[in-house]
């Protein structure tokens, strides 16, 4: 029994899922426990893809370093890399954020720092800045510690259910046309699993050529239905045949969503909040930011869509970070910046979260850059959201900590990713029916346990 | 064995004599006509039925009843002849007394067998005016070849399906595949119309020419892929070159971004941009470029910008100034100055690497690790050419353990990637020139001990700008290159016991597998930096956990994605079960997890890994057996035959499509096509014709589905694995494409040439039900349910423009296309 997975491909053994606390009842009758959800909380994630240097983008001049044990600062680790103070923008005494956070604006618009102060609007403070988020034991494979922050169990480098997956399979409502999509133009693994997502590169793309029959499915009295709606919604396919049901249940997925796209969402008319218009723009990696700019709108106009997100690519800045790594976290300042100015009409229901699979080498590599490290750093964004330094401040971060993991050469994480993601699902998706530990496997264990603190809920979510 | 010959010869001769004086009796031999079996086997357009010669009643044997049966048919009429062929007994497609006298020759006189396919079970080499409706007593091997030749080839064609017509025929096919692709093949020589059709595809545009050159050198890359895929008659050949690229997976635009755009690296360098001005700026040279100086010098250097480039720069004087043209971004459109120029490098780079692999892709997988590690576009990829004593960088070798060799965490430890590091220092690419390099050393490997020519001086005066639309000129080239100044000459040492590593069964690595290199304080010469990774590379490739990884992903390719689906049939090898009981430590013939666990003092102080005890213990009840401890047989005949063989490929791949899994419906469409596969699936089983703007189109839509061949960003290469392209936007890409190839709905839309004339002239395809039995037949080996037959029907009948057109559109966008 594989309640959250019902392909016999994956090796994540079923008793394990049994320790993990995932069997019992099917998926159907626990969701009709659970009863729909109608919070109508949104979440869109960013992934950063390849890595981001934590400490470059949010930079702990505070770590003075200990000399005598050999451990330098964040200058004194970075000759070519390092980023004068004067430069970045100090958020709390402790970090500053990279100068190409705080400049990627328009001429005279917003930039992230005030959206960090809350001094843009009346909303508030609501950026929080994440930092020390890992997990133990973490793998510098991109692709397993990819998989692992996916799907939210460290080691199970074989599992494909995402995370975000199995919490819209807890408590997919019937009938909800659009649960959550992924705008990306391919699939990711957090939002992999049992229900089947949109994947979609762009609204406008998201249909087939004119002459292609959509078609209806099969229902009496038409039994066969019509066109590839009927092709992909017959039942008498033999299923023990691999990905048979994959193939069929894609088909249907899409065939549908072509159509609700078709009727419910290009049929609409549609324009982004014209503040956020320069800033969407000025994001220079173009897939990217109609990626970001499609995802808001689903979230704006699809009452029915919870969660949704996008990848930015390019983090792995093993040589020429000086030249590539401004590019890039300029590009998501301006993308952070633009989705407050966009997401405003829902912003008190509205968390935005990035996330990367690891954090760099503390010490640059002598190809002006970095490699693979631990720790990482998450932002936060959206009305719910209290906005602050997490796990960047004395109290949290001693000097010599850019050196604190075992081999002396990574910031150690401080809290697990797992605690941000129950926190996001509990404090804000929300977990009616306590289903936490279906969504993220042990987590209720986990939290008992609460080794070292790194399940210590953080508390950017009040 | 179908003979039977009970009878004495006066037996015969009496019965012969009862049969002509009493008519009556002819009933009494007759079978009854045989019901027509529950699924017929599919035969017809170009599936030729198997029959056995001369069983002229189809009873499934050769014997007295069919001579019988023929005489009654010539001088009755009675019975019924299902096969024509089976009665045409000495093959002379007539039907006559000459046949059941042929048979009672055979029978009785000792005369000569029936002729071909005799009296075994086969198909008329000769097909005439006869035919075979129907024999059910031959096997229906159509579905068999349908599975195999949609996993060994890039899609079954019509040709193919009427030239294998049997197992036997498949099992042919299969050898010739294996064994005779010719040695050192080379399209040029070796398959001249696919060469031709290779050199016509759209060439980048010359340096200094406007024009989407960026994008065209990578598709121009991309279509030569499709079309090897879909031209070549080495199918097998062309499956694996493209497995072992993507194995060995590099970026282009990785190369383009990280390397040649950056001038310290592999960009153009000012000092060189100062000289082409100072080049051109003769008349006068006066620091001061003017339109008539840039001009004389671009007749010389026509590799050089148009002078209306520099528009910004000759804005507020009409000229360009030395800082002017240091600033601009492109400056001189030297080699690589501009992204397109670089792109064209790239793209060479990558072709050539790519033409290595497929050059090695039957051989030793040791000459391609070697091969790899020496590769000018893997060195710039993966930062081996910035790794030195000073700044190591492990990127590579990270890579080659994880990726390319062991598999993820097997036998090796982050101290081992940095070990390997450190033997990777000093090798690097260069700009060498191609003086005394072999003819065949595709890839500028030979020769290590190059001298570099300095990137600032690549084009020493006079200059010597690129004549062709390409970026290398027939002197230089970018090759590999070791610089011993910048090697790590210190002791290394791997797989030491103390560095915890174990292998993929959670067995600590053996003491005795410990490589030592010692300090080396005699001769640091480049031949003993490439030795140190030679002997680093030879047990590398001496670990079972490489034949291990190699070979799951071979199984992967051509049998099923999910090995546990494989049969465990065999014993436990002795070892893997030595492994299993020093692990068993109560000898109760199961690992418990507290035996896994337990402390192995100095070398697993925290005893064996847990993660690979759930990997294991594929039951979860908690404890390993030997059988969930021991491979899946095929996997382990795989090992065997890369032991033997001393890691060749050719071997393993016959191991594999010798196998039973594979040569049996086990995993028939057990596999999700990628997306280049339906291209390729789609085009050959269309005889589609692409031209160069299809095919550019096609890489696109290849993108879009989610396929980024030479561009992928990830060093693991793209997925084989099912589900990792079975999703929404994949699928609609998918079919997007598949009806834009066989149904555009303008010509600007289409994808290939095609006409369903050509098949409805040649199968007389008059009625709609003929049309969609054929292209059933061909692309889905007429496997499909019978709702979706329907459907077709119904699509070509509710089709607004050429029905035809839409009904075979709509085959192909059936879900049973999407598998293989």
């Amino acid at each position: 029994m594989k309640p959250f997975d019902r392909r016999k491909f994956l090796h994540w053994s079923a008793a394990s899922l049994t320790a993990l606390g995932l069997c019992g009842m099917p998926p159907f009758l626990r969701r009709a426990l659970a009863g729909p959800l109608t919070s109508g909380k949104k979440l869109l994630f960013i992934f950063l893809r390849g890595g981001i240097d934590a400490v470059q983008a949010v930079i702990p001049y505070g770590d003075t370093g200990i000399p005598g044990q050999g451990k330098k600062t964040y200058l004194q680790a970075r000759p070519t890399l390092g980023v004068d103070p004067a430069a970045a923008h100090d958020l709390n005494g402790f970090v500053s954020l990279h100068p190409a956070m705080q400049d990627a604006a328009e001429a005279d618009g917003p930039r992230l720092a005030d959206i960090f102060h809350g001094t843009l609007d009346g909303r508030g403070k609501h950026l929080a800045v994440l930092h020390r988020i890992g997990y133990e034991s973490q793998n510098r494979s991109h692709f397993s510690s990819q998989q692992f922050w996916e799907n939210g169990v460290p080691g199970a480098a074989t599992l494909e259910a995402g995370v975000f997956n199995r919490y819209l399979t807890e408590y997919l409502e019937q009938g909800n046309p659009l649960p959550g999509a992924t705008v990306n133009g391919n699939q990711m693994v957090i939002m992999k699993g049992p229900t089947q997502l949109p994947v979609l590169r762009s609204i406008n793309d998201y249909a087939l050529p004119a002459n292609v029959p959509l078609g209806t499915p099969p229902s009496p009295p038409n039994v066969l239905g019509t066109g590839l709606r009927g092709a992909y919604g017959q039942t008498t396919y033999n299923p023990a045949i691999p990905y048979n049901p994959l193939t069929y249940s894609t088909g249907v997925a899409l065939l549908d969503s072509l159509r609700f796209f078709e009727e419910n969402v290009r049929s609409v008319p549609y324009a982004p909040e014209p503040e956020a218009v320069p800033y969407y723009a000025a994001i220079a990696d173009r897939g990217f930011a109609g990626f970001l700019q499609d995802a808001a709108r689903l979230l704006k106009q699809v009452p029915q869509l919870q969660i949704t997100g996008v990848n930015q690519n390019g983090y792995d800045t093993h040589g020429g970070e000086d030249g590539a790594f401004p590019r890039l976290v300029g590009d998501l300042a301006l993308a952070l910046t633009a989705l407050y100015l966009d997401l405003k009409p829902i912003w008190d229901d509205t968390v935005v979260v990035t996330m990367s699979e690891f954090g760099r080498t503390s010490e640059e590599n002598g190809n002006r850059g970095t490699d693979h490290g631990e720790s990482t750093v998450m932002f936060v964004l959206g009305g719910p959201v209290a906005g602050g330094v997490y796990n960047a401040d004395p109290s949290r971060w001693s000097s010599g900590d850019l050196f604190s993991t075992a081999n002396g050469r990574y910031v150690a994480h401080r809290t697990d990713f797992r605690s941000v993601y129950a926190d996001l699902i509990r404090k804000h998706l929300g977990d009616p029916a306590g289903r936490i530990d279906a969504v993220i496997p042990g987590t209720t264990a986990l939290e008992a346990q609460n080794a070292n603190g790194y399940f210590s809920s953080l508390g950017f979510l009040g | 064995m179908h003979v039977r010959t009970r009878l004495s010869r006066w037996q015969v001769r009496l019965f012969l004599w009862v049969l002509l004086v009493v008519p009556g009796s002819w009933a009494a031999l007759v079978p009854p006509v045989l019901a027509e079996p529950p699924s017929e086997p599919v035969t017809g357009y170009f599936r030729s039925p198997q029959f056995i010669r001369a069983d002229s009643n189809s009873d499934g044997a050769v014997d007295i009843s069919d001579a019988v049966f023929s005489l009654e048919k010539l001088f009755s009429g009675g019975g019924n002849v299902a096969c024509l062929d089976a009665a045409d007994a000495n093959g002379d497609e007539r039907l006559d007394i000459s046949d059941p006298i042929y048979t009672l020759s055979f029978l009785f006189l000792g005369a000569q067998a029936p002729p071909a396919p005799g009296l075994e079970c086969g198909v008329d080499p000769a097909p005439g005016e006869l035919g075979c409706r129907w024999y059910p007593f031959c096997p229906d091997d159509f579905p068999l070849i349908v599975h195999v030749l949609s996993r060994i080839t890039f899609g079954p064609t019509e040709e193919l399906y009427s030239r294998v017509q049997t197992k036997a025929d498949l099992l042919e096919y299969l050898d010739e595949q294996l064994d005779q692709v010719p040695e050192g093949y080379d399209p040029a020589v070796h398959e001249p119309a696919v060469w031709e059709r290779i050199q016509a595809l759209a060439a980048p545009a010359p340096p200094g020419q406007p024009g989407q050159a960026r994008d065209l050198a990578l598709a121009r890359l991309k279509s030569g892929l499709v079309v090897y895929a879909t031209s070549s008659r080495w199918q097998l050949y062309h499956v694996l070159a493209q497995f072992w690229n993507n194995h060995f997976h590099t970026q282009i635009n990785a190369l383009v971004q990280g390397f040649f755009n950056e001038a310290p690296r592999g960009g153009p360098a000012l000092p060189t941009t100062e000289q082409i001005f100072q080049a051109a700026d003769t008349s006068p040279a006066d620091g001061s470029l003017v339109e008539a100086e840039w001009t004389a010098f671009r007749s010389i250097h026509p590799g050089a910008a148009p002078w209306q480039d520099f528009g910004r720069e000759t804005r507020n004087d009409g000229a360009v100034s030395l800082q002017e043209f240091l600033d601009h971004r492109f400056c001189a459109y030297w080699k690589y100055g501009r992204p397109q120029d670089a792109a064209a490098v790239a793209a060479q780079m990558e072709e050539r690497e790519y033409n290595l692999y497929r050059r090695l892709a039957l051989g030793r997988f040791g000459d391609m690790v070697e091969a790899c590690a020496k590769s000018v576009a893997m060195l710039i990829y993966l930062n081996g050419f910035e790794n030195t004593v000073r700044s190591p960088n492990e990127n590579f070798a990270r890579e080659i353990l994880e990726l390319h060799t062991l598999g993820v965490d097997s036998v090796y430890t982050q101290r081992d990637i940095e070990e390997l590091a450190k033997v990777l220092t000093g090798w690097t690419a260069e700009w060498v020139a191609r003086a005394g390099y072999a003819a065949g050393d595709i890839n500028f490997h030979g020769k290590p001990d190059s001298q570099a020519y300095p990137l600032n001086l690549r084009e020493p005066p006079p200059f010597r700008f690129p004549t062709q639309q390409f970026w290398e000129d027939d002197l230089y080239a970018w090759g590999f290159v070791v610089r011993p100044q910048a090697h790590d000459w210190a002791r290394k040492d791997l797989f030491l016991q103390r560095y915890g590593g174990t292998d993929s069964l959670g067995n600590p690595v053996p003491a005795a597998e410990e490589v030592s290199i010692p300090e080396n304080l005699a001769s640091r010469t480049v031949a003993s930096a490439i030795a140190e990774l030679d002997r680093v590379l030879d047990r590398i490739l001496s670990f079972r956990d490489t034949a291990k990884f190699i070979s799951t992903k071979l199984i992967q390719l051509f049998v099923t994605d999910d090995l546990s689906l494989l049969e465990k049939s065999q014993p436990i090898p002795p070892d893997l079960l030595a492994g299993f009981r020093a692990a068993d430590l109560d000898g109760d013939g199961a690992i418990e997890r507290s035996e896994w666990e337990a402390p192995i003092p100095l070398v697993l102080p925290n005893g064996r890994p847990p993660q690979v005890f759930e990997r294991l213990d594929s039951d979860g009840d908690g404890k390993v057996t030997t059988r969930e401890y021991q491979e899946p047989d095929l996997l382990q005949a795989c090992i065997d035959a890369w032991a033997r063989t001393g890691g060749s490929v050719r071997e393993v791949v016959r191991t594999i499509l010798r196998s039973d899994e594979l040569l049996s419906l086990k995993f028939y469409r057990a596999k999700v096509k990628t997306p280049f596969e339906v291209v390729t699936s789609a085009i050959r089983a269309l005889g589609g014709a692409p031209t160069n703007q299809h095919l550019a189109l096609t890489a696109n839509d290849l993108v879009l589905a989610g396929m980024e061949l030479f561009n992928f960003s990830d060093p693991t290469g793209e997925s084989e694995l099912g589900f990792d392209w079975m999703h929404t936007i994949g699928l609609l890409e998918r079919l997007k494409y598949l009806n834009r190839a066989a149904n555009p709905v303008s010509q600007q839309e289409s994808r290939l040439v095609w006409s369903p004339g050509a098949f409805q002239e040649r199968w007389g395809l008059d009625t709609p039900q003929r049309l969609i039995e054929l292209f059933a037949l061909l692309l889905h080996g007429g496997d499909i349910l019978e709702e979706h037959g329907r459907l077709a029907l119904d699509a070509y009948q509710s089709a607004a423009g050429n029905k035809a057109l839409a009904a075979v559109a709509y085959l192909l966008s059936l879900p049973q296309f999407q598998k293989q």
